[in-house]
């Protein structure tokens, strides 16, 4: 998926959710260092994984040596879900690591507001949020949503290329040169509101027409092959 | 910087937000926020553009800052947990 090299990711909690992380992330070609106290869940994973880890992530040391540094990484998911205080507090170490993309499942709403205040990068629910849909969005950080169809086709967000503003549709050549189709845009508007504060709203054009023009901010909704999605990604 | 004028720059720059100018509307607000550096207003407004322009990560970190500058401004919270994709009604 990825045109450049490799990115390495680390996982730390190799659990349900955490398992899915490695096991989609491997099928991307992505290097990952697995990382869990339970020696049985690491060993499952061998397989998928270029370092498995028995250890401690609660421990900076063992996060040290296990190479978990902005130097060597570029994203650390803390997929940990037994307990909320073990999960913090890795993902705090994490940021006196310095890590330059941390994703971090929330186990609810207010676990969510303390990671948020933290300043992760990403916050996932895996219990809405299907593993596959967090790797597409870290892999291809201009996609926003992932939606397979089935093998062969789906749905995604994308963000509108620079190349495209104040092009019609027509004009970019999706359809004739990518063959994949534009189901919607999405499209902030800027408005006051009552109580003259700022505020978006968001639109979505359904099915445009192929005059319609690409401005800057907007998102497509585009379906196709994955095959002629990948290439359309790749330009 | 007056006070008249930062308002009628302010003004301004929402005006170019309003209709999409989103680079001209930065220009205002980051020259604002030079000598207003403790104006969550000002810092909010940026945020909006770099949400505009798909600046994600940028948006997120501007919305955080405007909480430390104002914790209880209710729409820099509601962008920022757009964009970390919280959602209070789904868990709470």
């Amino acid at each position: 998926m990825a045109n450049h090299k490799p990115k390495t990711f680390v996982v730390i909690g190799l659990g349900v959710f955490g398992s899915y992380v490695v096991k989609y992330l491997s099928k991307y070609g992505a290097e990952i260092i697995g990382i869990d106290k339970d020696e049985k869940k690491v060993e499952e994973l061998k397989e998928y994984l270029k370092v498995p880890i028995v250890g401690d992530a609660t421990e900076i040391k063992q996060l040290e040596d296990a190479g978990v540094s902005p130097k060597d990484v570029d994203v650390v998911i803390v997929a940990v879900g037994e307990s909320v205080e073990e999960n913090l507090y890795i993902t705090l170490l994490l940021k006196e690591l310095d890590i330059k993309k941390i994703v971090a499942r929330a186990l609810n709403t207010q676990h969510a507001k303390i990671l948020a205040k933290i300043g992760v990068d990403k916050i996932v629910f895996p219990e809405s949020m299907a593993a596959e849909n967090l790797i597409n969005s870290l892999l291809s950080p201009s996609i926003l949503e992932h939606f397979s169809l089935s093998d062969e086709y789906s749905i995604v967000e994308v963000i509108a290329r620079k190349e495209f503003f104040n092009k019609t549709l027509q004009e970019t050549g999706l359809r004739n040169k990518y063959k994949v189709t534009v189901l919607g845009i999405r499209r902030k508007s800027t408005i006051i509101n009552e109580s003259g504060e700022t505020d978006f709203k968001d639109d979505i054009l359904f099915l445009p027409g192929p005059e319609e023009k690409i401005l800057q901010g907007d998102v497509l909704i585009i379906i196709g092959k994955n095959t002629d999605i990948e290439k359309f990604k790749k330009e | 910087m007056k006070e008249k004028l930062k308002e009628e720059l302010f003004e301004t720059g929402k005006f170019y937000l309003i209709n999409n100018r989103y680079d001209e509307a930065l220009k205002i607000f980051e020259q604002l926020y030079k000598e207003n550096k403790n104006d969550p207003e000002i810092l909010y407004h940026i945020g909006l553009v770099k949400e505009a322009q798909n600046e994600i990560e940028e948006a997120k970190d501007i919305f955080l800052k405007v909480l430390e500058l104002q914790p209880k401004h209710k729409l820099a919270k509601k962008h920022l947990d757009k964009l970390l994709g919280i959602n209070d009604e789904e868990s709470e």
